[in-house]
């Protein structure tokens, strides 16, 4: 599966937002960190009955997450961590920029080094990334697009606070 | 202690890595710090042992190291005095803690500090300030774990932005394959087939893990340490990386060996290396118990509620109009009813916030089901249409799993039967709680036990082995909204050997497996269950060897939780005339670690018994 934005999503994204555009295409110098650097949301172990079953009794230090990422050192840095917590925190970002305010909010926000501009920040991205969320091809991406996303977005507001 | 840790944060990028020690400490000094409580603790050599815990020796610095205090001791201060260039393997980056520690002793004072860069943005140094246990309890309705784990979180300052959920945890856990038989896993589990290690990430992936994908409460108990002590034990963390140990799931698990970590903090130890069965809870338990230079050892308690607790907890905040939008929103599918749109935007946004969670919880249940995303997708539009702002609902008001019973327990109470009169019964159990135990620490209406023993005496018979349950776990998840997916399944696993003294077929000791389907709802406060459940067994005198068995029962609790019954009744495959027996069993009263219990049951015989519990 493509984990880079398709075509169609970069440009919804970018209608959205007010920065130009080519500073969208290359948010890392070149890198793409949900495909260079494997940056992928975490896999959860299955809930399933027979699951639950086998491991009832096995979680004092046994539960794992997995993850699908992988970190060459070329993908070390403050922007890979963030664009790993976007991808991560998703679900906890969408409804807390939902709400407007929240501590996952807070904390992508301190990673992409946007505090002083928060509270203008938030407001954009609320107001930016309803937009994204609206189109009809929104619901059809994966995790990693949404989050990727919103971190264009998010990115922008920044820079525009 | 104080003046140390600023030096040590300072200095580190402005003096060159010249070693130069202090005068040699004499023998006797040296031997002082061998034998001193927090040097063992640093090298995780329990009380009364001579033998460190950890078992690679790559983590010691001397050849006899992992048997020999003293001469780690000598090892260490040698490495540390000696030059080494600025590099990320420089002693003082590999034992941080140990460094530390010895210069708190008045030695290696000259040593200059070097960088550890790697090490100081992993802890946050200059950030830093205190330290977390994690507590996750276990939840029967849903996920994969019921007794709960343990983690450690380092904290920095309280009011850095957004900080809490960047913070780094400590986790302990065995190496297990991916694809690990079920079978072998449990057995490597309770042998010590597997290699444990600690492992680290920042908090947010955890609380994922735990609270978001597995529904479990997390419970912060903050400790009561200065920021010296929270570098100390951060720095200790930062050695653990490169440990490792084997891994016995009854006794040398994840909430061993943080209890053995948190001792380098506490005034006292509070972990015992003979123990036979070590739980995350007793840990917590022992925690708040303790002291930290003379002081409480936690300061603080956090609920961080799971998905499904944050979705209930607010829904039965909302209004009975707020609940009706909710519902008419659920059943439209997502269409905004008359009920929702003639709300005010405040209760609109309680109505869409609470669907939020109740999506995003099914979600969790289902992850590939893209109907419930487009269903969320549709609710988080909702409320990006209303005015941005927290939502207000009471935080939630759970009793910390502290505060609950013990993890194992001793019941000796007396008993009369209709057919072999007075008699005795003495049962223990490793643990962990039945569907009468007060609700604190544990899933609600539910019972999960691990090596359950019963030794019964009456007149006319021998002192005799009356059960042993391997395991038993009864879960009625009730569903408390009324909203579909949310609870409501009642089910049950038992195994083991018992003997029925209420049947006379049945008072040989058998070998059984019994599971049972059903459903749960609650009326009032009484919470009602229906159920068929399907034994096989070992044959008996009338050759019996698989039952079918529905029952109806019921749980009431009484004066805010002081006091519980629980009765049902049963058709009972088993017994002489085939008909329906009852049992009714109470919990009268209870205290921190004490509860009386009395109860009478009827199937072929009758039988009442009445006794007393004791938990640690």
């Amino acid at each position: 599966m493509k984990k880079i934005l398709s075509a169609g999503l970069l440009a919804l994204t970018v209608s959205a937002i007010s920065a130009p555009a080519e500073a969208q295409s290359d948010p890392f110098g070149g890198l793409n960190p949900w495909l260079d650097c494997g940056i992928g949301a975490l896999i959860f172990p299955d809930h399933e009955t027979v699951a639950a079953i086998s491991n009832i009794i096995w979680d004092l230090g046994t539960t794992a997450v997995t993850s699908a990422s992988v970190s060459p050192n070329s993908c070390n840095g403050n922007r890979i961590v963030a664009a790993q917590f976007v991808t991560d925190s998703y679900a906890n970002l969408e409804e807390e920029i939902a709400q407007g305010e929240g501590a996952h909010l807070q904390a992508m926000l301190s990673l992409m080094q946007c505090e002083t501009a928060a509270q203008p920040a938030v407001t954009t991205i609320r107001s930016n990334f309803a937009d994204v969320m609206g189109n009809e091809e929104f619901v059809t991406l994966t995790q990693e697009q949404k989050a990727e996303a919103l971190f264009y977005v998010t990115e922008a507001a920044c820079t525009l606070s | 202690m104080l003046s140390v840790l600023p030096i040590l944060i300072l200095s580190s990028a402005l003096i060159p890595i010249t070693a130069e020690a202090s005068a040699s400490p004499s023998a006797a000094r040296l031997q002082v710090l061998a034998e001193h409580p927090d040097w063992q603790n640093l090298l995780h050599i329990p009380k009364n042992g001579n033998t460190s815990e950890i078992e690679n020796q790559s983590f010691f610095v001397a050849d006899n190291g992992r048997t020999n205090a003293h001469a780690e001791l000598i090892a260490t201060l040698a490495l540390f005095a000696s030059d080494h260039p600025d590099t990320a393997d420089h002693p003082q980056c590999r034992y941080p803690a140990r460094f530390f520690w010895l210069q708190n002793q008045g030695l290696l004072e000259n040593v200059a500090a070097a960088s550890c860069s790697d090490f100081k943005d992993w802890a946050e140094v200059t950030r830093l300030e205190s330290s977390s246990l994690i507590f996750a309890d276990g939840f029967l309705g849903n996920p994969a774990s019921f007794y709960g784990h343990l983690l450690l979180k380092n904290n920095t300052h309280a009011d850095n932005f957004g900080a809490d959920l960047l913070n780094n945890s400590l986790n302990f856990g065995a190496s297990v394959a991916d694809d690990e038989n079920p079978v072998v896993y449990i057995l490597k589990g309770l042998f010590g087939g597997y290699q444990a290690t600690y492992s680290a990430s920042h908090f947010y992936r955890y609380n994922l893990n735990y609270s978001e994908a597995e529904l479990r409460d997390l419970w912060e108990y903050e400790l009561n340490v200065t920021a010296e002590q929270a570098y100390l034990l951060a720095a200790h963390n930062w050695e653990l990386l490169n440990t490792a140990y084997t891994y016995y799931f009854t006794h040398r698990n994840c909430a061993y060996h943080l209890g053995r970590t948190l001792e380098l903090v506490l005034d006292e130890p509070i972990m015992s290396r003979n123990e036979p069965f070590v739980f995350p809870i007793a840990v917590v338990d022992r925690l708040v118990d303790s002291t930290i230079t003379g002081e409480p050892a936690v300061k603080g308690i956090r609920h961080i509620e799971s998905r499904q607790s944050r979705f209930r907890h607010k829904f039965l905040q909302l209004t009975e109009l707020e609940r009706s939008a909710a519902e008419e929103w659920v059943d439209s599918l997502g269409l905004e009813q008359s009920t929702y749109l003639n709300l005010t935007d405040a209760s609109k946004a309680r109505v869409v916030t609470v669907l939020i969670d109740y999506y995003e919880f099914l979600i969790s249940q289902n992850r590939a089901d893209e109907s419930l995303k487009q269903l969320k997708n549709q609710v988080l539009l909702a409320r990006m249409r209303l005015p941005a702002g927290a939502v207000a609902f009471s935080p939630s008001a759970a009793t910390p799993p502290h505060e609950g019973m013990g993890g194992s327990m001793l019941r000796p109470h007396m008993i009369h039967n209709s057919e072999f009169g007075a008699g005795f019964d003495f049962t223990y159990r490793i643990a962990y709680y039945d569907m009468l135990t007060p609700d604190a620490g544990k899933a609600p209406n539910s019972a999960l036990s691990m090596g359950e023993l019963s030794l019964r005496w009456h007149e006319h018979r021998d002192i005799e082995v009356a059960k042993l349950w391997a395991v038993n776990i009864e879960s009625m998840n009730i569903n408390p909204t009324g909203l579909s997916g949310d609870g409501g399944r009642a089910w049950m696993l038992r195994g083991g050997w018992e003997r029925n003294y209420l049947a006379d077929a049945g008072q040989d000791l058998r070998f059984f497996v019994r599971g049972g389907l059903g459903k749960a709802w609650h009326v009032g406060s009484a919470r009602l269950y229906a159920m068929v459940d399907a034994q096989i067994n070992e044959r008996d005198e009338r050759g019996n060897e698989f039952a079918l068995m529905p029952k109806l029962g019921f749980t009431y609790a009484f004066a805010g939780d002081q006091s519980k019954v629980r009765c049902e009744t049963q058709f009972q495959q088993g017994n002489a005339s085939n008909q329906w027996g009852f049992r009714c069993d109470a919990r009268v009263s209870h205290g921190d670690d004490w509860d009386i219990r009395l109860g009478v049951a009827r199937e072929d015989y009758t039988e009442g018994y009445m006794g007393i519990s004791l938990y640690w």
